[in-house]
């Protein structure tokens, strides 16, 4: 273990300065780390108070209880939040920042002009051998760490938290959010215990007992356990175990329906999955695959056929069912099967329709679609045929229709997805906005009778000589190659004032 | 080391610096009876001299610069040469070259006739004024401390150093020095028109009946004795780490480069700038009684020692920015090691 050097050498004199130093530069740290962190604290209020918005927004207008909290509750979390977040950046920062012994020495050599003589004189001593100018160096080093160590330094400057406009805009706009939020809460908490009020005098008192209107009555309407009781000990006295067990109830109830939802999407998860497999897969081993599936799937197509038919969508019988419309109205370009493009009019000769207990996951997903409102296909609701995608008329000179735009429909609107989306559906003539080239220049030289002029050339005698300044001479000359690259440079430096760009760009 | 041991090394290097100190004021005095004002340029001539380099001084005509390099020579007792360039002018004319001459016997042999270029002290006035060809011939002297002529080469005796003037404003039929040149001289000194009050002391010894007489105040001995002790002044890393910095700081794409070095910067400076800087301020800590050279020192001869080394680009020369805003940008940009808050 290496013992301390005493107080009074230049070492301990600098240990001692580099440790008060060290305290300088930490609560300097700390200032800086708040005054960073500061910045952040309105706008994560800002956050605070949106989330909260939404969630009350969302618990008015759908029933749920995403916020369940309170007033004061809620007050609390959009102010703490923030200051909690602003508080730990800070610690940690402040834990992250080591101090560096000659950042320390640094300070002093700064702060009292001593020409880096602390630092200087720091790295000298922790060297073995010394050259003359290093002894001179620590010498002079010396008096000033003395010197130093009896000066009492004010704490390192820092501008004060800069608190810009922007900032504090955010705070007021944090603070809107949040009453807004509140003021919603309350009034939606109001709006329910009138409902259930006008609920619970409309109901005889004997059948707001009944378990069954409870569950057929909406959500903001169905007596709550708490109020209702209230009103129970009033009007009807209710045994004190069937008080316990409606809730109960109600919550078995929704605990059943969230699992059946859960089971269902999960089945539909699993059908999206496979159907994402056969999506990789391509060309031949893309149909081995289908075929493979399709005996895979046989139990629960047969499970399928046992179980009534679905309401197939009217057809007209003149119209052609296009199975491949049908399926790649959806833009699919799976593997085993064939896109919507411009390949559907073959299709309509050779594919013969699906049967149905052969789209037991299909349907989901177009159940799902229609219920998303999306345009794949749009005739299925209009009880139309599907259109046909085909951009080019057909050979035999059939009757011409409006929706051969390629666009899956009639209409300018576009209504598919995949190739046939991507054509031009109306045919446009190649066609250029623009000046024309003007080309090279062309000169005609015409026939024409030269004319004679009289000459009337000076003798050089008769020249009178030079009585007048030259005037100024230009010097060197722009190389031809150059001049026009100039010029452009300066006359683009004048007009628009740009900045030109780097030369060795 | 003991402290004696210890003791006894500074007072060494205290005497040093006594003695760099003492001949330099001494030399400054004797220059400045001939040259009013100036205080900057002879502290930046007398610096090179002391650090073994080269100065080119830049200024318009009739400012004094070829009096100063003169009366340096005389104060400084060496070999001073003049060396006038002009476009027509030859290396063989600097350099020397091998001459006829007739013997005793009546017979006649070559001889190696030296040039001007071999000398401890050469003036070379109006240095852009020579050819590229000539002006190469000196980077040999400059760099190598050597001149080869045919098959000889000539070392040349120490302290050698080349003092340069060349005049900004008649740019026609002169030759600009190339980068490789400019590189190779430790400072560029602006010679500015003396100041008002200048003036009268000007025309009082440039006028008058006495003439002044520069008395020789050291000799080539001392000059060299005073750069080994200028050589051994200590760096520590925090001045050295500031040099490279603001070395780094003139190259374009470099992370200590302001906005402004890579506008209108193509070439920055060479590690030589940051030897210039070491150097330059070891002679600074000298003269002002340390031991060891601070980031003030590298900092207060950073604009001499890399004004020249930067290398403007076509956007500089035409949006107007010298080399000495870009420098002052670097300076304000790059902040002493430690100390950057």
């Amino acid at each position: 273990m290496l013992a301390s050097p005493p107080p009074d050498s230049l070492q301990g004199q600098l240990n001692r300065l580099a440790a008060l130093g060290a305290g300088r530069l930490k609560r300097w740290v700390l200032r800086c780390a708040c005054d960073r962190y500061l910045r952040i604290l309105f706008p994560a209020a800002l956050c605070v108070s949106g989330a909260i918005l939404l969630a009350v927004l969302l618990d008015a207008a759908a029933g749920t209880t995403l916020w369940p909290f309170g007033l004061l509750l809620t007050v609390l979390v959009a102010v703490a939040l923030p200051v909690l977040v602003v508080a730990a950046c800070v610690l940690l920062e402040f834990a992250r920042h080591r101090a560096d012994r000659r950042m320390c020495l640094a300070l002093y050599d700064r702060d009292l002009g001593l020409k880096d003589r602390l630092q200087a004189a720091d790295q000298y001593l922790a060297k073995a051998q010394r050259t003359d100018f290093e002894e001179a160096a620590v010498e002079d080093a010396r008096g000033h760490a003395g010197a130093a160590l009896e000066r009492k330094l004010p704490p390192l400057e820092i501008r004060p938290p800069d608190l810009m406009p922007p900032h504090r805009r955010l705070g007021a706009l944090a603070a809107v959010l949040l009453a807004a939020a509140l003021w919603i809460g309350q009034y939606s908490a109001s709006q329910a215990s009138v409902s259930e009020t006008m609920v619970a005098e409309a109901i005889p008192g004997d059948l707001r007992e009944d378990s069954n209107l409870t569950q057929v009555l909406p959500d903001p309407l169905r007596p709550r356990p708490a109020s209702l009781a209230a009103r129970r000990n009033t009007e009807v006295e209710v045994p004190r175990s069937e008080q316990g067990s409606r809730p109960g109830e109600m919550e078995t109830r929704e605990f059943s329906t969230q699992r059946q939802s859960t089971d269902r999407s999960a089945a539909g998860s699993d059908a999206r999955r496979s159907n994402q497999a056969r999506q990789a897969q391509s060309g031949a081993s893309g149909q081995r695959a289908e075929q493979q599936e399709q005996d895979e799937n046989e139990p629960r197509r047969r499970e399928a056929r046992k179980q009534p038919p679905k309401e197939p969508p009217r057809e007209q019988p003149d119209q052609p069912k296009e199975a491949a419309g049908l399926k790649g109205g959806k833009g699919e370009m799976s593997g085993g099967r064939m896109a919507a493009s411009d390949h559907a009019s073959a299709q309509d000769k050779t594919q013969q329709p699906e049967p149905e207990g052969d789209s037991d996951y299909g349907d989901e997903e177009e159940d799902e679609e229609q219920k998303a409102g999306s345009a794949s296909k749009p005739l299925i609701n209009q009880r139309k045929a599907p259109v046909n995608r085909s951009l080019t008329p057909s050979a035999d000179g059939g009757e011409e229709r409006d929706d051969l735009n390629g666009r899956g429909g009639p209409g300018g609107l576009k209504k598919t997805r995949g190739v046939a989306a991507m054509l031009l559906g109306v045919p446009l003539p190649d066609y250029l906005q623009g000046k024309v080239n003007p080309g090279r220049m062309k000169i005609q030289s015409e026939q024409g009778r030269a004319e004679e002029h009289a000459a009337d050339a000076a003798l050089a005698r008769e020249r009178p000589a030079r009585d007048a300044a030259v005037g100024h001479t230009l010097h060197r000359e722009i190389p031809p190659l150059s001049r026009d690259v100039v010029r452009n440079y300066f006359i683009a430096q004048r007009t628009n004032g740009e900045q030109a760009p780097k030369e060795n760009e | 080391m003991t402290d004696s041991n210890a003791a006894a090394a500074a007072d060494r290097a205290r005497a040093g610096a006594d003695e760099f100190s003492e001949v330099f004021n001494r030399v400054k005095s004797q220059v400045s009876r001939l040259i009013v004002g100036q205080d900057e340029v002879i502290d930046g001539v007398l610096t090179a001299l002391m650090c073994g380099g080269h100065v080119l001084l830049e200024g318009v005509p009739g400012l004094g610069k070829t009096m100063l390099v003169k009366s340096l020579g005389e104060a400084l007792n060496l070999n001073f040469s003049r060396i006038q360039f002009t476009p027509d002018m030859m290396p063989a004319d600097i350099q020397g070259t091998m001459v006829l001459t007739e013997t005793d016997g009546g017979g006649h042999e070559l001889t190696f006739q030296q040039g001007p270029l071999i000398a401890n002290l050469v003036l070379a006035d109006e240095i852009n004024r020579a050819t590229p060809k000539t002006q190469s011939a000196l980077l040999e002297a400059m760099q190598e401390r050597q001149v080869t002529v045919g098959r000889r080469t000539i070392r040349l005796d120490e302290p050698y150093s080349v003092m340069a003037t060349q005049n900004p404003v008649e740019q026609e039929g002169t030759y600009p020095l190339p980068e490789a040149q400019l590189d190779r001289f430790l400072f560029k000194q602006i010679v500015s028109y003396p100041k008002e009050e200048e003036y009268a002391a000007i025309l009082e010894r440039t006028t008058g009946e006495q003439e002044v007489v520069i008395e020789a105040v050291a000799d080539a001995e001392s000059i060299v004795r005073l750069r080994a002790v200028a050589r051994a002044v200590a760096v520590p890393e925090v001045a050295q780490r500031h040099a490279v910095h603001l070395v780094m700081g003139t190259q374009p794409d470099s992370d200590y480069a302001p906005d402004s070095i890579g506008a209108y910067v193509a070439l920055g400076s060479s590690p030589r700038g940051a030897q210039g800087l070491i150097l330059a301020g070891k002679v600074r800590a000298l003269l002002r009684g340390r031991f060891s050279v601070s980031t003030d020192d590298i900092r207060a001869v950073a604009l001499p020692v890399l004004r020249h080394r930067i290398l403007l680009n076509f956007h500089a020369q035409a949006n107007r920015v010298t080399s000495d805003l870009l420098v002052e940008d670097v300076l304000q940009s790059v902040e002493p090691p430690h100390t950057a808050s």
